[in-house]
């Protein structure tokens, strides 16, 4: 924090009208083993500054991953420098949204630390867990197992008499396992994560995980290619949730709303799905992956309605676009590391549950297509269009699951499917993920029950 | 130990403006330990930003004990022994160490005149970069290199808007050296892109010649190929190329040659991640593939010459080389140019379509090369000309067989970086008869 606080002062001293720096030390481990092999293992140490600059509406950044003295008033300087080239060149000034200063220390809840872990019990969990995905069929040919932790001391402070402690620890595992039938080849990811020590590995179930994967993959051999056309969708909480993130909750940044590269601009308070859509961005989400008190400006995070019933209800803001558009900061800059500039994320977003379950939701399907998982898939924001592929689905006839099927997508206009969602179980699961923007990527959950979507486009191959 | 050290300046612009200057300084070092066992040997990775003693101590311990634990795989024998290694070609600028934001600022200031010219012109974004940086390796066998790079480029996204109609054109430029002239000039071609892509037409499904751009062609090609011709993954039966050593894989008038020489080139440098001296070598001659990239591990593991081709990278992200143990790829991957122009290449074709990129290249089905592509930029090209800009067009294929059907190249090759182990030197080419959906 002391190195923090001297960055700031000397911000001041140079002239800057709002500094902020975060200064952080943190550690993480990554391995991964991929059919028995372990082709990753590596610990990492890293620390650094970050310090963001305001000059008469223009911004500078600077960054270092040395923390001497020198390179830290050279970064400092360099940031300054930016700032005020940045400032004979930017003809709408940027000012920022009023908050008020916190002073605050944030830890997440750990009873075994990851740095107290040696590093043969991390790789025991990860052969394990790929042991387990092997043994469960003959036809499964190859897994892969990727672990990752990372913990560390992060500190913010601002000119504004923000000073923020935080003591992160996360962890996750992924696995992918790989079915084969002759020429038939079925790929299935499983991964789950939480925030909280090693002991998290107890809840996240990695052996569960490991199971479902080469189970999910196996049954991926008895899948017949999947029919293009129009078709009422059945979409499972993951594909669900991650179309509520990639499609809408990307169009609602405030970033991409100012820009007008977001089809929610204009659209408050109007209708954009129908009476069943109800979703939020979570900072707060208990246990969330991609939960925080604070953002990376060091505003406390909300609860944010995006859409309620059917409305469109607010947007992620960080402080710069709370006040390009008159609207309240809510708390949405997040970086991935001292070494990046905040920028408008997301944390956790989901669909709210309804009140059908799965069976009432296939019972009014006459001929339709259930789409489970996703292996990711194109969004355009701007035009509002998106495209998905499913890792897995069945045909639905008369209400009942039928064929499995392989290489299915779904495609639409965002808007128009938000409206054509008719049905929403009560069966509501977050999952993990990691999302990328403007070079950075950082942890994001994303949640739905299962929804139904009349008039959807189906791709197959 | 594997050591870089650098200074980057890039300016970022949105909304017609430059958003924000920033100056990034990066130090770190990952150390890589391997200790001999009964029956092979284990290595052990860490690394830090840290240069203190005790944090260096620390993270050489936690390389020990992974190595310590580790199951002793039999085919890792040693690292790389000391070599002598070639003069580097010319990859630093001496220019490059003098740039201020502000002469950063004034390139993005041009680009946008550049770009704004047009009235239709409704949104412009991008970002100019400059950086310098010294990268350093030394073991314990005696290897002890080191060498300087700089690296200058940046990229323009342009919008046009009339009459309810939208329109997309980019570019991009990259080079060690600082060329600012060229750098502008993508402004005005993404621009001119996007003003031609206004009020575009629907496509009728078929079979058409497809005239791809290098953008798109280094896309494609880092996404499929490169990761096909990788040792690692082919001693571990995950290409479509296994075992295809001195056949034809591709038409006779594909030459693709992996040089770490070339001038002016990002890719260029005088040793791998592992301080094996690097050399030019072809990788597929006249359509016949020569060989495979090695570093020392798959070298040694099927006892051939190692092609010094390690690097540190991951397909997809930007994480700095040394939080990575070594992997493969090639220096800078080069398709050999043809003869005519670009406009001659457009010339020859009856019936086809002239594309800049590809959208989702990084779905691809790396196993297989299977892909299915949206184009990006596409426009028509009837009897020799280009006759209007064309809405949604998709195509899918396989690039073992694209490959094949790649019959002619221009002479306009462009360097293409999408980071370490990833540029491509190539010239606008055309493929034969590829299946494009609506």
């Amino acid at each position: 924090m002391r190195i923090a606080e001297k960055a700031i002062a000397l911000c001041e001293r140079l002239g800057a009208e709002y500094a902020d720096a975060r200064v952080e030390r943190t550690y993480s481990t990554d391995i991964r083993l991929m059919k028995d092999t372990f082709d990753q293992v590596a610990s990492g140490a890293d620390q650094g500054l970050g310090i963001r600059v305001l000059y008469k509406g223009a911004w500078g950044f600077g960054s270092s991953t040395s923390l001497k003295p020198r390179d830290v008033s050279q970064t400092v300087r360099g940031a300054l420098k930016a700032a005020k080239a940045t400032a004979l060149h930017t003809h709408e000034k940027a000012s920022l949204a009023e908050v008020s200063a916190v002073k605050d220390v944030v830890t997440a809840t750990v009873k075994e630390p990851m740095r107290s872990v040696p590093i043969d019990r991390k790789m025991r969990l990860t052969s394990e867990t790929s042991e387990k995905a092997t043994k469960v069929d003959k036809r499964i040919v190859s897994v892969t197992v990727t672990y990752s932790d990372f913990s560390g001391e992060t500190c913010l402070a601002t000119s504004e008499g923000t000073s923020l402690v935080g003591m992160p620890s996360r962890g996750s595992i992924v696995v992918v396992a790989v079915a084969r039938e002759g020429a038939k080849v079925g790929t299935i990811r499983e991964r789950n994560g939480m925030q909280a020590g090693f002991e998290l590995f107890e809840k996240v179930n990695p052996l569960g995980l490991a199971r479902r994967a080469a189970e999910r993959a196996v049954k991926l051999l008895e899948a017949a290619p999947a029919p293009s056309g129009r078709f009422t969708v059945i979409a499972d909480q993951k594909l669900a949730g991650v179309f509520a993130h990639e499609a809408v909750g990307h169009a609602a940044e405030a970033d991409h709303v100012v820009t007008g590269e977001s089809i929610l601009k204009d659209k408050m308070g109007q209708r954009v799905g129908s009476d069943l859509v109800t979703m939020y961005d979570d900072s707060t989400y208990p246990e969330g992956w991609g939960t925080s008190f604070y953002d990376s400006e060091g505003v406390p995070t909300e609860k944010r309605v995006i859409i309620e019933r059917g409305f469109l209800k607010g947007y992620i803001l960080n402080r710069e676009t709370a006040a390009q558009l008159d609207m309240k900061p809510n708390g949405g800059a997040r970086a991935q590391s001292f070494a990046y500039r905040p920028v408008v994320r997301m944390s956790n977003t989901y669909l709210t549950a309804g009140d059908q379950n799965f069976e009432e939701l296939l019972k009014g399907v006459d001929h339709g297509v259930y789409l489970k998982g996703s292996r990711g898939g194109q969004v355009d924001t701007a035009k509002g269009t998106f495209q998905f592929s499913a890792e897995e689905g069945y045909l639905i006839e008369k209400g009942q699951l039928t064929k499995p099927l392989s290489d299915v997508s779904l495609s639409g206009i965002t808007l128009e499917t938000l409206m054509n969602i008719d049905g929403v179980a009560n069966d509501f699961q977050m999952s993990i993920g990691l999302c990328g923007k403007a070079g950075q990527v950082v942890p994001t959950g994303t949640g739905s029950p299962h929804i139904r979507i009349r008039n959807a486009v189906v791709g197959g191959k | 130990m594997f050591a870089t050290n650098g200074v980057g300046t890039n300016i970022v612009i949105e909304k017609k403006q430059v958003k924000i200057g920033q100056v990034k300084r990066d130090q770190g070092m990952g150390i890589r330990v391997l200790i001999k066992k009964a029956d092979g040997a284990s290595t052990g990775f860490s690394y830090v930003t840290d240069f203190s003693r005790n944090t260096v101590m620390e993270a050489a311990e936690k390389a020990v004990s992974t190595a310590r634990v580790k199951r002793a795989d039999k085919d890792l024998k040693s690292f790389q022994e000391k070599a002598r290694t070639r003069k580097a070609a010319d990859v630093f600028d001496k220019r490059i160490p003098r740039i201020d934001p502000s002469d950063l600022i004034e390139i993005g200031a041009s680009m946008l005149r550049e770009a704004c010219k047009d009235s239709r012109v409704s949104a412009v974004s991008g970002s100019v970069y400059a950086s310098l940086g010294e990268t350093s390796v030394a073991n314990s066998l005696g290897v002890s290199v080191s060498y300087k790079s700089t690296a200058f480029g940046g990229n323009m996204y342009v919008v046009a808007e009339s009459t309810g109609s939208v329109g997309v054109g980019w570019d991009t430029h990259s080079s060690s050296q600082y060329e600012s002239e060229k750098l502008v000039a993508t402004a005005g071609d993404a621009a001119d892109t996007a003003i031609r892509q206004l009020n575009p037409k629907p496509l009728e499904p078929g079979i058409y010649d497809v005239v791809v751009d290098q953008d798109g062609l280094a896309d494609l090609f880092m996404n499929t190929f490169v990761q096909q011709i990788r040792a690692d993954l082919v001693q571990r039966n995950q290409s479509p190329l296994t075992g295809k050593i001195g056949s034809e894989v591709a038409s006779e008038s594909v030459t693709l040659i992996d040089d770490p020489a070339v001038p002016r080139a990002l890719g260029s440098k005088p040793f791998d991640s592992e301080g094996c001296p690097t050399n030019s070598r072809p990788i597929v001659e006249r359509g016949v593939l020569r060989t495979f990239l090695h570093n020392s591990y798959t070298a040694s593991k099927e006892g051939v010459e190692n092609t010094g081709n390690s690097l540190r990278y991951i397909m997809f992200g930007t994480r700095p080389e040394y939080t990575l143990e070594p992997s493969i790829g090639p220096h800078n991957l080069v398709l050999k140019p043809g003869m005519g122009r670009r406009e001659d290449l457009i010339r020859e074709v009856k019936s086809g379509i002239l594309v800049r990129g590809f959208i989702g290249a990084h779905t691809s089905n790396v196993q297989s090369g299977d892909f299915s592509l949206a184009l990006d930029c596409v426009f028509r090209i009837e009897n020799g000309d280009l006759t209007f800009p064309v809405k949604h067009a998709m195509i899918g294929g396989n690039m073992p067989s694209i490959l094949r059907q790649l019959r002619l190249a221009a002479g306009n090759s462009k360097q293409v970086t999408m980071g370490p182990g990833m540029t491509l030197i190539s010239p606008t080419i055309l493929i034969e008869r590829l299946t494009v959906a609506a």
